[in-house]
């Protein structure tokens, strides 16, 4: 019986299968967009009719990067300096996905940063508290829009967070790199926060 | 001067006319009913031509099939979500491959698929059990 049902779960799932994701993140001086169904894993890069758009903010205020393409993702060589960062894809004039990057010691994604990337004004913050031997990570955004998000960890372990007065928590037990899915206004937004 | 110039430019060897033919018009749509917009598309024709072009912002491609046979249409909207559509062209679209699947639909027989398969593993897995306990 056991067998028949996992038989069962195994050829139901890739039924169940959903739309792709992509984050932007950075690994030393190169910043990489990557896309797949399962955070870390990586499958694709955006398509050719996908206008993408991406933004480093450091010191100097916004700079726009200009991006390669990889096997199954984007990437630009030579960044220097450390700032939060943005993508935003554009299709037929309307931005189809956006996301951030927010490394350890950045706690703000700006107004004017999200407006450039999502079309959208708000904007988000990160607080990190250690609790005991764990680190409490929080984000807040100014404009309560999500009904839950989706936690990925670099093990790959899922789960659904729900958003209390706009703000969102988890506890990470050792650092490492966090995606955070959900969706503005029906359009998907991905967030990595990076915990050391 | 510039009257001059265009009446040249609007007389110079151009026609047009007025015609009503058939051809072929998907929709492509997500799950949630919104249109797969400017979405990337490959028409092949029966005969290998191959055509591309995009969807238009209400998801529609239309097409003009010039051959009769299988034409098969691809349809990628640079996110990882696509649909291949294969259409049996013989100066008209075949009756049952007119109109679409609803969610429904696409579910039902989604789970009747799975099902099946799933009940005739089941039943290869009962006759095994059933051979192994007769030799026991």
């Amino acid at each position: 019986m056991k067998i028949r049902i996992s038989v069962f779960v195994l050829l139901l799932l890739p039924s169940l299968s959903s739309a792709h994701d992509f984050w932007i993140f950075r690994e030393g001086n190169e910043v990489k967009i990557y896309g797949g169904h399962d955070f870390p894993k990586t499958e694709m890069a955006p398509g050719k009719n996908i206008a993408v758009h991406s933004y480093i903010y450091g010191k100097g205020g916004i700079k726009e990067l200009v991006l390669e393409r990889g096997d199954n993702f984007l990437f630009s060589k030579g960044v220097e300096g450390a700032g939060v960062l943005a993508f935003g894809f554009e299709r037929g004039g309307k931005i189809v996905y956006c996301g951030f990057y927010i490394p350890d010691e950045e706690s703000i994604v700006g107004e004017e940063m999200v407006k450039k990337t999502c079309g959208d004004t708000f904007s988000i913050l990160k607080k990190i508290q250690q609790v005991k031997t764990e680190k409490e990570v929080s984000i807040e955004f100014s404009a309560g829009f999500a009904e839950s998000w989706t936690l990925y960890t670099e093990k790959g372990d899922k789960s659904t967070l729900f958003p209390d007065n706009g703000k969102v928590s988890f506890k990470a037990k050792k650092g490492g790199l966090f995606l955070l899915i959900s969706e503005i206004s029906g359009r998907p937004v991905s967030i990595v926060i990076e915990v050391k | 001067m510039k009257a001059l110039l265009i009446f040249f430019l609007f007389t110079h060897g151009v026609e047009t006319y007025v015609e009503e033919v058939k051809g072929v018009s998907i929709a492509v749509q997500y799950a949630d009913g919104s249109p797969m917009a400017f979405a990337d598309v490959k028409i092949k024709s029966p005969s290998g031509k191959e055509k591309s072009g995009q969807t238009d912002d209400n998801g529609r491609i239309v097409f003009y099939p010039d051959e009769n046979g299988k034409w098969r249409v691809e349809i990628d909207d640079g996110l990882g979500h696509g649909a291949v559509k294969e259409i049996e062209w013989s100066g008209a679209i075949k009756e049952e491959e007119r109109g679409r699947m609803t969610q429904i639909q696409k579910i039902l027989t989604g789970t009747g698929i799975i099902l099946g398969i799933s009940g005739i593993i089941s039943y290869i897995l009962l006759i095994k059990e059933k051979r192994k306990n007769a030799h026991s």
